[in-house]
């Protein structure tokens, strides 16, 4: 089921009312049934994969041994290479059960975890279900661990209507970003990407732009909906994105997106490869063509490409993914290699950090960067990928010709005015918001009464609804 | 809690005031150049084109108006939707006006439009009770499901509605009679050699077919005069075999409903291959659109009046 299905309010209805009504000692067996049943209702063939990786991953590491550890891994990573990949040739999966690179991920933190010794293994194997399975997050995440979700799954809670007043309201903006932002920008971006040939400069701008927003929109916009309705439950959820836009650099922009993802990348592959012989050997080598380097920035280059071509990879297999990975590693790279060069520069330019014209210089560059790796990410090749770096860079123009030809993915011709006007006002709305939210303004909470009438009004109004799943639910 | 609730009631009853103003009233907000209730108080006309987007961007208003002394006009927002022409033809007639002559589309794309919203100008249009009549007729086809309930009494043409005053003002620009005015620069020939399409999988979509039969039924039975128009298509799709099967079909609906005149794109002798007239496979030019205009006016001068069916 998903959270757009219309029957998903009632499904949440039930299941809150379900989970406050028993008595607490049932009420986190109550929440494994509802997960379950959750999970189910999107197709009930993803079930049996779900529960192969729940059961074999609790038998494994009920020691914590390297040979459970590496009986998890093969069990779960052969389980996600099969049906995410397609290598091997003739036995391609005819389906990809909902959630798998996220509830793999949280599988393998877990067993990670308990194989370093940071957690105990959990001995009830229903306990550890609930874990992976709770359904606020198995189908996009956050990707939680258990040392920040078990305890809380399990322990008793008590309804509060300041926790409903709380959650529903970001219930509210998820919904909002989806449904009305997320679905309204689909078109354009769809429309564009598909046939990227077909259009001038501007127009894939603009629609590399809608597109940065549309996935913002719709994976906040998800993230929002379950940790709103995890609040309610009194479950908090990990948070995964900080207003991520707002960076003024690319790693802090990467410590605000999918933060669960990123933290789990750093905790589990890029702390340990740190560490490793190889990538100390790796690094003394580099050292020896760069000297002035330093070694403590040569020791993470690395981790850093594994991580990110690795990061790239997750999202599936394509080019476009593993160019997105690369663009990144190269970028991260840079950033840490040059960190140190650039400390010098803005000290000799006597650069003021908290100036705000540099504040905002930064903040658009980052957010520059962030578009341009968007169009391998979202571009359907990697052909279609040189194809659009080409023509935004040699053929911009702002002629009324071009201007003219951006406004026809808007749709149907004599409309496309005001469905232009419309998401304008729809993405500077939320840009203030996110503004006011960063800044930590007060007003939002002393308007919220307003805010949450002018949502629920501009969802109902200009909502698009019955259109699409969530972006990340690909994944 | 309790401000809570009347944050959510004020919420839904914005919901509910845009939502009766959009289905009740909005077809009575003034739209100087375009529309079914601007036609209504035109009073009797001569000459009424009924269509899509065809008819928006390929017929001149003021080349008509020099042949029927400014007594004609377009309406242009079924949205390839012979499910909505239905409903539109009932409203005109209800106005009260006689129309000489009504043209109608035979595009034969028409016929393989799954029932949908695809210009929610024509539910902006409509009256409340032929709203109803246009729902029914989309509900009677198998398309329609909760969310399309959704989009045709709530979010349909809210984007108008809400931009009004500011867009109105703009479309008063660019459209005359409810026809385009914009000087429409040709596609080059490359563009329109190389535009892709596949049409190949599109097949008759009996509600379309079945609305067809309808409108001529219903113009039969309140004697109105008619004649259905194929606009020409640039060549590559004019003769790609599916659309002249499309064609056929549509013919043939005609003829079973005992039409036998109409007006095929072979009938006016415009060069579909000359890329100065084509904005795109289907859209003319300003250049194109002025060129059909005129041939298509001789030729229904040559006709005039007995032959226009019925």
């Amino acid at each position: 089921m998903s959270f757009t299905s219309i029957w998903f309010p009632f499904f949440c209805a039930l299941s809150i009312a379900a989970y406050f009504l028993v008595p607490v000692r049932y009420q986190w067996k109550t929440l494994l049934i509802i997960s379950l049943v959750f999970y189910s209702l999107a197709n009930p063939v993803y079930l049996p994969f779900l529960l192969i990786s729940i059961i074999t991953t609790h038998y494994f590491m009920l020691k914590g041994t390297g040979k459970g550890l590496a009986a998890t891994l093969i069990i779960n990573l052969g389980l996600l290479v099969y049906f995410r990949y397609n290598l091997i040739p003739g036995f391609n999966s005819l389906i990809v059960p909902l959630g798998i690179s996220f509830y793999t991920f949280m599988t393998l933190g877990y067993a990670l975890d308990v194989y370093n010794g940071v957690i105990k293994p959990e001995r009830n194997i229903f306990k550890y279900a609930l874990f992976i399975s709770y359904f606020p997050q198995i189908t996009q995440g956050p990707i939680g661990t258990w040392e920040a979700m078990g305890r809380q799954l399990i322990e008793p809670h008590y309804f509060d209507a300041e926790r409903l007043k709380r959650g529903g309201y970001r219930i509210l903006i998820g919904y909002f970003k989806k449904l009305v932002i997320a679905g309204r920008l689909m078109f354009y971006v769809d429309t564009v990407f598909s046939s990227p040939g077909s259009y001038g400069a501007l127009t894939l701008c603009t629609a590399v732009f809608f597109y940065a927003i549309e996935l913002y929109a719709d994976f906040s916009g998800y993230m929002d909906i379950a940790a709103g309705l995890s609040e309610i439950l009194g479950i908090r959820l990990s948070e995964n994105f900080l207003r991520p836009y707002f960076s003024r650099t690319i790693p802090e922009y990467w410590r605000r997106w999918h933060i669960t993802l990123n933290e789990w990348f750093r905790d589990h592959l890029f702390v340990p490869l740190m560490a490793t012989e190889f990538n100390r050997s790796f690094s003394d080598g580099l050292k020896k063509v760069l000297p002035k380097a330093k070694t403590a920035a040569l020791r993470t280059m690395l981790p850093l490409f594994v991580v990110w071509l690795t990061t790239g990879i997750w999202h599936g297999a394509a080019w476009t993914y593993l160019g997105w990975g690369l663009y990144y590693a190269v970028i991260m790279m840079a950033s840490t290699g040059s960190a140190g060069i650039m400390k010098r520069v803005r000290k000799k330019l006597k650069w003021n950090a908290k100036n705000r014209f540099i504040i905002i210089f930064q903040t658009l560059r980052t957010f520059f960067i962030v578009c341009l790796g968007y169009i391998f990410f979202r571009a359907e090749s990697i052909q279609d990928a040189a194809l659009i770096f080409k023509r935004i860079f040699t053929g911009a123009s702002l002629s009324p010709g071009a201007v003219k030809q951006s406004l026809i993915p808007f749709g149907n011709g004599h409309q496309a005015i005001a469905s232009a006007l419309i998401l304008t006002a729809l993405i500077l709305g939320l840009f203030i918001y996110e503004l006011l939210e960063e800044r930590q303004d007060d007003r939002l909470s002393r308007h919220r009464l307003f805010l949450a009438a002018a949502m629920i009004a501009a969802t109902g109004l200009l909502g698009i609804f019955g259109q699409s799943n969530f972006l990340y639910q690909a994944f | 809690m309790k401000k809570a609730f009347i944050s959510i009631a004020a919420g839904l009853a914005v919901i509910a005031a845009f939502v009766i103003f959009k289905n009740i009233f909005s077809c009575y907000l003034p739209a100087k150049n375009r529309g079914i209730q601007t036609v209504i108080r035109q009073g009797d006309l001569e000459l009424l084109f009924l269509g899509s987007s065809t008819f928006r961007c390929n017929i001149d208003m003021p080349l008509v108006d020099e042949a029927y002394d400014g007594r004609d006009y377009d309406i242009a927002y079924a949205g390839n939707q012979p499910v909505a022409t239905v409903p539109e033809y009932e409203e005109l007639r209800a106005g009260g006006n006689s129309y000489g002559l009504m043209v109608f589309d035979l595009n034969p794309m028409l016929l393989s439009q799954a029932v949908k919203i695809s210009d929610a100008r024509v539910i902006w249009d409509l009256t409340f009770p032929s709203k109803l009549r246009l729902w029914k007729g989309m509900k009677d086809s198998e398309e329609t499901d909760l969310s399309t309930f959704y989009e045709f009494f709530v979010t349909s043409g809210m984007d108008d509605l809400i931009t009004y005053p500011i867009t109105e003002p703009f479309y008063l620009t660019r459209y005359y009679k409810g026809a385009k005015t914009e000087e429409t620069p040709a596609s080059s020939r490359e563009y329109l050699e190389n535009e892709s399409f596949d049409i190949s999988k599109e097949k008759v979509n009996e509600s379309q077919r079945a609305a067809v039969a309808a409108l001529v039924r219903r113009c039969r039975e309140d004697g109105q005069r008619f004649v259905f128009i194929e606009t020409p298509h640039y060549y590559r799709l004019a003769d790609d075999p599916k659309y002249r099967q499309l064609k056929s079909v549509f013919v043939k609906t005609l003829e079973d409903e005992g039409v036998d005149e109409y007006i095929l794109a072979e009938d006016i002798e415009m060069d579909n291959r000359n890329s100065e007239f084509f904005e795109d496979m289907t859209h003319f030019s300003a250049a194109g659109r002025r060129e059909y205009t005129r041939l298509l006016l001789e030729y229904l001068k040559d006709q005039s009046p007995s032959s226009s069916i019925d």
